[in-house]
């Protein structure tokens, strides 16, 4: 035995004493199928690792049994801060057995998440026992098969909701709209883009098995600037892949919006690489994302002129904690549902 | 009120439903950069902001200090400095190669104008490549017997602005405690700085204040209304703040001798964590209405009577003894000490609020060096029960209390009473336990972070206000002048890692109360 100091023994001592159990809130997560179960589990890990929570997974995929009824219990996390974990496995007839070993196992008084791995606004067999108990719905539109469909029902479930609805995909732009909110942040900058000639949204071209609706960032982050700025549609078009979009504006002149989806392998699938401002005045912005950095560097020139690049920070929102602070802590907020009200309105 | 607040820009790109503080562009002159302090905390925290994507876009730092270091061998000392200090690790090596580009240096001795002359063209090409827009936080790390002239300098050479003339731009200072050394300094400073400084200009750091802990305290008092509803002489028995170090004075034996206890950690630390604990609460979280409630308490705050200053505070010294069994020296062997130094590292007092909600309510503080652990936390201790049911004749019930761990194991905890299961009606305290640590995983900002961005937000509810400084001074002066006139005679008085003197102990036995043992 290598003798330690009295002095490391102690401290040994009190660094390994037993954390007691600790939750902040209730997960309920759904999966259906096979992408989404494991795009869920990823996201489930990175909860364990970061808050202690109370996780029920719920695992409606199977590809051999059509009506099946499973549990398993555990515990997950790091040892210093360890979440129960309940999975049930249950497809078919016995899915709607579900909600009834869920609801009793739940640790009360804290806040219940839903974690959806589905179009929310889909008729489901289990959905509707939990959403009139959670405190926050969590679901992904890129589950959404018709994305104009998908907005205009959630719309109008929203304004019957008292819960809180977090859309993944609307959480990955939040980084941009916080740039743009800091780059036009006077009179004068904002009506020079409520004004733009010409809006460039560059998107990661590169889907995956789980994200096959690559544009769907872009459409949000689009949407968001048509709500706030007041934009009026003219027209829509498809021109090579580019989805061009014609607005009025609330100056009497025309903005034109590309959605233009490019290669990007450093990115995530539907990711925003760049964004191309051309003001009514000629100034041009050029808003790239960093190749490493959380950063945007913003290159600006006028006619014969050009000004020096500057920075802005872009949350690293794939970084586990960000995330999870975005889509746990963070109040719906207006601008989403105004960004649906738009996207509600046009065919996709 | 003017037309301008109803006609104020409203960005609509700004989601209003999210609160969140936007720190302005800015340039941030240190002084006394290649000292400790920068080192350790300032570069990291800026480190650590610009990791969490909190530091402006538009930023930069630049050291002034005596050495004569180059950009780039200022850069490097503070890559170490933050590869070993950051709470972040490792060093993020692309992050860092783009957060090394916006730190500079400036070599000058602090009252040579000329290093002033020579600083202001730098800072306009900083202006002028990273599109700093003029902004300034002159960041004094150094000491207090130099701020009036480092300020006098600065403005001298157009650093520091008019607060009334720029609108564009503007400029801050932030200043390292103590503020002065007793009542008549600290107004003596206050008057200097005033002749240069607007007061909203000029912020006091004390970095307690930036600790998630100390914040909590304010959201655990007033987003709880049952704990609110007890907060007061009706139901609290009395309120213990503790401030324990293990560790000894370091090599600071220097400043220790000028300073000592009562001016390191109770005059400001301690005042600052009594008045949160005690105030009432504010009508809104602008700063002002928080500063407002603060002073209030401090000059509550009942002096004690000129002849029976003894009876109300106790001062204490460290001799030889033990750390976790390991020996260690007394204060009078660290390096720069003098061998019969009477300075004290160790101060335990009581104290009354005379106002309606605490009338009646001992407060009982206490700050040492090398006690047995770390540890800072208010302990509320409520009034027992009439003792009618439980009781029983050789055993009192326990009365609740509520702990707040400031530092470590960051936390509350509420002792209550349970039945012992059984035949009988014995009961046992049992503890409700809350630790951060449990469950938020990440690691908090550091105190310095949150600070520096409130600075460059302009947000000063976390600094110390002149009126809350100058208010504390008032109290702790009649005892710093009776010390000066009445060397303690028998230092040391504590042996290092034991609980402090034992009058100490008297002063709360007198009450029929005893310390908390944490």
């Amino acid at each position: 035995m290598i003798p330690v100091s009295p002095a490391d023994a102690i401290k040994s001592f009190q660094e390994e004493q037993p954390i007691p159990h600790a939750y902040l809130f209730n997960i309920i997560a759904y999966a259906h199928d096979k992408r989404h179960v494991d795009f869920l589990r990823g996201i489930l890990q990175t909860v364990s690792e970061k808050f202690p929570s109370r996780i029920i997974f719920i695992d409606a995929y199977n590809p051999n049994e059509e009506h099946f009824f499973r549990v398993s219990c555990g515990i997950k996390g790091p040892a210093n801060r360890t979440c129960d974990l309940m999975t049930i496995e249950a497809g078919g007839n016995e899915l709607s057995r579900v909600p009834f070993v869920v609801l009793p196992n739940l640790a009360p008084d804290l806040p219940i998440y839903l974690l959806w791995g589905e179009d929310p606004t889909v008729e489901n067999t289990i959905l509707p026992h939990f959403i009139n108990i959670a405190s926050r719905l969590i679901f992904d539109s890129e589950s959404a098969t018709n994305l104009q469909r998908f907005s205009q029902t959630l719309l109008d479930r929203l304004k019957n909701l008292s819960l809180d609805a977090v859309d993944m995909n609307w959480a990955q732009t939040r980084g941009w709209r916080d740039v743009l909110a800091q780059m036009f942040n006077n009179p004068e900058k904002i009506m020079q883009l409520t004004n733009a000639k010409q809006i460039v949204i560059y998107f990661n071209k590169q889907p995956s098995d789980l994200v096959k609706h690559i544009e769907t960032q872009a459409i949000f982050l689009h949407g968001w600037l048509a709500a706030q700025l007041e934009w009026k549609l003219q027209a829509k078009s498809l021109v090579n892949d580019t989805i061009i979009l014609q607005y009025t504006n609330s100056y009497e002149g025309s903005t034109k919006i590309y959605l233009t989806p490019q290669e990007n392998e450093g990115l995530s699938p539907g990711a925003i690489s760049e964004l191309e401002i051309l003001a009514h005045d000629n100034t041009h912005y050029v808003l790239k994302r960093h190749p490493t950095l959380p950063q945007v560097v913003v290159y600006q020139s006028f006619l014969n002129e050009c000004f020096l690049p500057y920075n802005f920070p872009l949350p690293p929102l794939r970084r586990g904690y960000t995330f999870l602070k975005e889509v746990f802590y963070r109040p719906t907020g207006n601008h989403y549902r105004n960004m649906l009200e738009v996207i509600s309105n046009i065919t996709w | 009120m003017s037309f301008e607040l109803f006609t104020q820009f409203q960005n609509p790109l700004e989601d209003t439903s999210l609160i969140s503080k936007v720190a302005d562009p800015c340039i941030m002159v240190i002084f006394g950069a290649t000292g400790d302090l920068t080192a350790r905390k300032l570069i990291p925290a800026l480190y650590n902001l610009a990791h969490d994507g909190l530091l402006p876009a538009h930023f930069a730092c630049v050291g002034f200090a005596r050495r004569s270091w180059t950009h780039d061998e200022f850069r490097e000392e503070m890559r170490d400095a933050v590869a070993r200090f950051s709470r972040t690790k490792p060093i993020d090596e692309s992050l860092w190669e783009s957060f090394s580009r916006q730190l500079f240096y400036h070599q000058s001795d602090f009252d040579n104008d000329d290093g002033y002359k020579s600083l202001q063209p730098l800072l306009n090409q900083i202006d002028k490549d990273l599109g700093t827009g003029g902004n300034r936080v002159f960041y004094l790390s150094v000491q207090p017997s130099y701020f009036p002239d480092v300020i006098r300098r600065l403005k001298a050479n157009g650093l520091i602005y008019d607060a009334d003339k720029e609108k564009e731009k503007w400029s801050r200072i932030i200043i390292e405690k103590p503020f002065g050394h007793d009542l008549k300094s600290a107004i003596a400073l206050q008057q200097e700085i005033t002749q240069h400084l607007a007061e909203d200009q000029i912020y006091r750091i004390d970095h307690y204040l930036g600790k998630e802990t100390v914040q909590n305290l304010l959201v655990l008092r007033f987003t709880n209304p049952f704990f609110e509803s007890c907060w007061n002489n009706h139901y609290i028995d009395n309120i213990q703040i503790t401030v324990g170090e293990e560790i000894g004075i370091g090599t600071r034996g220097r400043f220790w001798e000028e300073a000592g206890m009562l001016r390191d950690i109770v005059q400001n630390h301690m005042m600052q964590l009594l008045s949160l604990v005690a105030m009432a609460p504010p009508i809104s979280l602008r700063a002002e209405a928080i500063h407002d409630e603060k002073v209030k308490v401090l000059e509550s705050i009942r002096p004690y009577p000129k002849n029976r200053i003894d009876d109300f505070i106790v001062r204490g010294q460290y001799g030889p003894g033990y750390i976790n069994g390991d020996p260690v020296k007394g204060y009078r062997e660290e390096d720069n000490v003098n061998p019969m130094s009477f300075v004290e590292t160790y101060v335990a007092l009581k104290l009354y609020i005379d106002d309606w909600r605490w009338a009646g309510v001992p407060f009982y503080l206490r700050a040492g060096k090398r006690l047995p652990k770390r540890a800072t936390e208010i302990a509320v201790t409520f009034k027992g029960v009439p003792g009618l049911l439980f009781h029983s004749k050789d055993k009192m019930i326990e009365p609740n209390n509520l702990v707040i761990r400031i530092q470590p194991d960051e936390g509350a905890s509420l002792r209550m009473n349970c039945k012992v299961p059984g035949l009988s009606n014995l009961t046992q305290p049992v503890k409700m336990d809350f630790r951060y640590g449990s469950y938020f995983g990440s690691t908090p900002p550091e105190a310095y972070e949150r600070l520096i961005c409130d600075c460059m937000a302009g947000d000063n509810t976390l600094f110390a206000r002149i009126d809350e400084v100058l208010a504390s001074w008032r109290f702790f002066n009649p005892i710093i002048d009776r010390w000066l006139a009445t060397p303690a005679g028998h230092f040391p008085n504590y042996d290092a890692g034991t609980w402090g003197p034992l009058e100490a102990d008297v002063l709360l036995a007198r009450d029929g109360k005893k310390w908390r043992m944490i």
